[in-house]
Parts: C-alpha cells; structure tokens; sequence
C-alpha cells in the first residue's frame, strides 16, 4: 500500500478502529484528498517501471497554492 | 595360370581363365566410402604400429593428445621424419630450414615444410586452438530493483521542491498564516532537505523564537543571513549546525542583540576566539546550551562566566575539553543556576567527585536539573556530600552511565533525603542498582514521579517492579528496559495505574510477548516479537 499511516491503520493486526471498520476518517480539506489520492494511483501505477520505461512528472500537477498544506499532509500519511 | 600341357579346356579357350578367381566382394566393403576406407586402414596401422612400437619412447604414445604433432601421425607411410637439429629442404620453397620437433610434413607428401610454409598452408603448429566463442552471456535474469535509478519521488519531496521554486512568490504559496509552521519545518527536517532556499520560509522580522531541527545544509552565508533576517530572535534554537563557523559566530554576535537563549547541536568548528567573542556581545545571555564542541575550552568558560553573570541555563554536553578547572569557574554563577548539564564529557573521567562536591556546594541551592551523566567520576560521595546537604530544590536528577554509584549507596541516599520529590530521574546503565534503591527512590518521590528511567537495572526482582505502578502513579514516561523480570503482568499493571501514561519502553524484556495487553494513546516500544510488516 502506498501510505504508511494508511497502511498501518487498515492492518489487521493492529486493534484500530480503521481496521475493523475497514474504513479510515481523513481529516483535511478535499482539494488535498483528491491531490493525495491522485499521487496514490500515480504511485501504484509507476511503482514497478522498469528502468528504460517513461514516467511522467508529478511535480507539475502540484500547485503552489497547496504545496504547503499537502507537505504536512504529505508527512503525516508517509506517502 | 590355367592347366599343365598345352590341351584346351574342356569348356573354351584355355585363355578364358588366364585371371585368378576374384575375391568374393562382401556387401560390407562396398557401403564404406573411400575416405571410411582410408581411415579405417589408418587405424589398422596405428595399431599395428602400436603394438610394434610399444617399448619405443613415449613421445609416441602422447602424440594422440598433442595437437602439434597429431598432423605428422597421419603421414606416418611418409619418409620418417629425419631426426632434429638436421637441415632439410623444404618441400614447397626449397629452403634449408632445421629440422625441430614441430616440423610438419607436406601435404601431399613426400616432404616436410619449413615454418612458414608450414603456416601459409594453415597448418601453423603453434597456433592456439581456437577458443570456442561464447555466446553474448545471457542477461542478468533476475529482476533487480535499482534503487538509486528508479525511486518515485515522495509526495513530500515533490511539495518540498514546489515550494522552494515558489519562494519568492509569496502570493502563490498563499496564505501561510493559517499553517503550522512548525509542522512544516519538522516535515523539511525529516526529509533533509532544509536549504537556505527554503529557510526563508521561516525568517519573519517579527519573530522571536526560532526552531530548525535540522539545518545541516544552511551554509554559513545562510547562516548569516538567518540572523539578519530575524533580528529580534530571543530564542533560537538550531540542531545539527555543523557548518556554523566562526564567521556566523561573529556575525551573530553583532545581528542578534536580544538574543537570550541559544540551544546548538554540533557546532564544531567555532573556535575558542569566536566563542569568547559572541559572549562578549550578549551580557544578558540566560541561557547557552551546546553539544559536541571539541574546541570550547576553559578560556571560553571564562569569559562566558564573565561576561554572563546572569546565566541561568548551562549545557555543556559532549564537550571534549571538560575537566576540573570548568567546574571551579561555574562556580560564581552559583546564585541563579538552575539547569547544569554536564553530561557525556570528552573523556569519561574529566572530572572528579572532590571538583563535584565543591561545585555542587556553590550552585546547589538553586539548581533544579542537574546532569551527569556518563561520568565516572560520580561516586556515592558525590550524592552524599555534593546532592544531598546542597541541592534540595532539585526537579530532575539524570546520573546515567555512572559506573560507580552503589545500589546500598543509591537507597541511603533517597531515604534521607530532605529534598523535594523528583519528578524526572534518570539513573538508567548503573548496573549496580537493584531493588534497594528502586524501593527508596518510590518511597521518596514516587508521588511527583512523571519520568522515570531505568534501563539496564538486570537485578530488579519481580516485586521491586510491582512497586512502581503502586508508588508512581503519574508516570508519564518509563524505560525498564532489560531488567529481565518485565513481563506482561507489569505492563498491565501500569496500563491500569499510572492512569497518564504516555510511553513505556521495554527493550530487552524477553518475558514481555506480543500478548502484552495495549492501551489507546499509550507507545509500548522494545516489544521483542512484535510483527513487523
């Protein structure tokens, strides 16, 4: 799974709330959601490229104006 | 030839049956080709040749094997090769040559060739069998992951470069207000990617207090022009500044009047001058706490103590030069220390229990940290003479690593004590330390007790452990790790009592299992079967 905290809460081992539920609360603003899912799939998809193939650059799909609330959801969720 | 006398056959002519009767011709013979023929005949001799020649040297017999002279075997119905060493004519170009052992013989014989004859023809005996060419060697197989080629940036990596190319721009970064600034410098310190493009984001002319976690690629310009940019800083506070030098020193010393408190991790290479200089500028300095410096030395002492008497907070931690004489010179701050960290000296026994004694007798009264760890200067005499009779207001007392100090010791000392209860001990790699101590030490400050550390106490009993949960009820933060009689029964019994309990460490606990019981909001660390995805 690509987020750390995301993986961690949804694993079975752990008593979390998440893992029972099967669901997990994200508490920031839906732009950040949607841009967080977005690098998600982006990851998963690239994830095992082999070395020659062509991967596109996230960097140009983040706008500046959200940089600084994705960073901190960025490191919340290790992604 | 046909019958005696000269009387006709009965059935011809006598000349009819002038030939020999012909050889019955098996079918065998006739499906070999000429050249089977030839071979096979070869081999008949060969062996024929074997046999006759079997007490001959062994050179023959070899010459299977031997590539040089295998050749010359086939032309064995040759002319003998002539012995080596004597002059032959060539067969094809008439030259003399010598006769060695390599000689070949001419193709179609009679005759040998000289060597380059022998070479033209192809038959160059000292050519190398071809080594057979390998095919192009197969492609590695296995699927390799190249780290360092292929990594998809992270998230927070992306965002990081996005706002250090926006640096400037402050509309675009828009409203920063609102954020978390110290959220946003964590998650840069995390990723290490701190430089002094994005430090700006941090500087404000207003601002007063100023953390950066990690600020190993600010350089000392950047250095300089953080004190620049925040003028009115009182409280800074900087971990791994390694490349803060004298320059930055000295530049501080003239661009942060008001600076009251500076806490540096690793500033290295500042030198005794740029110290002393920098105290000179800040009389009011209250607060200097530093980690790893080899170069602070007893000079800098001096004039710190000079220049700031009001010095209240004193870390000297892993500062290589610290001996005795240092301790004589904090003496004067005496009447407003009250946090003295001397921990982790450059050589384990810089300083003695006598120098302690006589600096504990002086600042005592109004120290309420005291840290001396890693000293084995620290004895028992220290806690009675130098802690006990003078630093009765102390809050937190750290003497880890002090090989010296008895259990007996230890236990004597908290159960006369006059001083307040501690709430923040820390007495963790004394492996003397067992249950006598553990027990004064509960009995004396256990209700205060919000920080307890007692990793490495192996000879703690199963009952000295009990009483903690039973002494110490607003615990906060434990550390037993490695006393062997952690099990999960203790664990439990501190979920359930020491209702504020935040994080317990147990490393090295073997009796704790995975089955130890879990609270919500509390960190078990060290559980040794934990999974580990």
């Amino acid at each position: 799974m690509g987020s750390g905290t995301l993986r961690n809460s949804l694993s079975a081992e752990s008593s979390f709330s998440e893992a029972l539920s099967n669901t997990c609360h994200i508490n920031e603003r839906a732009v950040i959601v949607e841009k967080l899912c977005e690098y998600l799939c982006y990851k998963s998809l690239y994830e095992g490229a082999k070395k020659n193939e062509e991967i596109p650059d996230f960097q140009e799909r983040v706008q500046p104006e959200i940089s600084l609330e994705l960073l901190v959801a960025a490191d919340y969720y290790d992604v | 030839m046909g019958d005696a006398g000269g009387a006709p056959a009965a059935d011809g002519f006598e000349s009819d049956n002038l030939d020999e009767p012909e050889e019955p011709v098996t079918p065998r013979k006739r499906k070999l080709t000429k050249a089977a023929e030839a071979k096979l005949k070869a081999k008949e001799k060969e062996k024929a040749k074997k046999k006759a020649k079997k007490n001959d040297n062994d050179d023959y017999e070899d010459e299977d094997e031997d590539p040089y002279s295998a050749l010359s075997k086939m032309w064995r119905d040759d002319i003998p090769k002539p012995p080596v060493g004597s002059f032959e004519n060539c067969a094809r170009c008439q030259k003399q040559f010598t006769v060695t052992k390599y000689t070949v013989a001419a193709n179609p014989p009679p005759g040998y060739l000289c060597h380059p004859c022998a070479k033209s023809s192809g038959n160059d005996p000292f050519k190398k069998p071809a080594a057979p060419r390998k095919r192009k060697p197969a492609t590695d197989k296995r699927k390799v992951e190249h780290f360092e080629d292929r990594r998809l940036p992270s998230l927070a990596s992306i965002c990081i470069q996005v706002i250090s190319k926006h640096i400037d721009d402050v509309e675009a970064l828009g409203d920063i207000g609102g954020m978390n600034l110290d959220e946003i410098a964590k998650a840069l310190a995390k990723n290490r990617s701190l430089n002094a493009e994005n430090a700006t984001l941090f500087y404000n002319v207003e601002n007063e207090r100023l953390i950066m976690y990690d600020v190993t690629n600010l350089t000392p310009p950047a250095l300089c022009t953080l004190a620049s940019l925040n003028p009115n800083l009182t409280n800074l506070r900087l971990d791994f500044c390694g490349h803060m030098d004298d320059t930055v020193a000295s530049t501080w010393a003239a661009s942060l009047p008001q600076l009251k408190r500076v806490e540096l991790l690793g500033p290295f290479l500042v030198r005794a001058p740029a110290w002393q200089a920098f105290f000179r500028a800040h009389p009011d300095l209250e607060g200097f706490l530093i980690t790893q410096s080899p170069r602070f030395d007893i000079e800098c002492m001096r004039v710190l103590v000079q220049s700031c008497p009001n010095l209240r907070e004193l870390r000297l931690k892993e500062v290589g030069q610290l001996s005795d004489e240092f301790l004589v010179e904090i003496k004067p701050l005496g009447e407003k220390l009250t946090y003295l960290d001397l921990s982790y000296p450059g050589r384990p026994d810089a300083l003695s229990d006598t120098a302690l004694i006589d600096l504990l007798v002086a600042v005592g009264p109004s120290l309420q940290h005291l840290d001396l760890s890693g000293h084995a200067g620290v004895t028992d005499g220290v806690l009675f003479r130098g802690v006990k009779p003078h630093a009765l207001g102390l809050d937190a007392l750290m003497m880890a690593n002090a090989t010296d100090i008895t259990d007996a010791g230890v236990a004597e000392f908290f159960e006369t004590w006059q001083g307040k209860p501690l709430s923040r001990l820390d007495l963790s790699r004394n492996h003397e330390l067992a249950d006598a101590a553990l027990g004064a030490l509960l009995k004396h400050s256990g209700e205060r007790l919000t920080e307890l550390n007692l990793n490495g106490w192996k000879d703690l009993s199963e009952d000295a452990l009990k009483g903690i949960p039973k002494n110490a009820r607003f615990l906060k933060k434990l550390d037993v790790g490695f006393c062997r009689s952690a099990d999960n029964f203790f664990v439990k019994d501190i979920l359930e009592q020491c209702s504020d309990i935040q994080e317990i460490k147990i490393w090295g606990c073997a009796r704790v299992t995975e089955h130890c019981p879990r609270k919500r909001g509390v960190n078990i660390y060290g559980i040794e079967t934990a999974q580990i995805y």
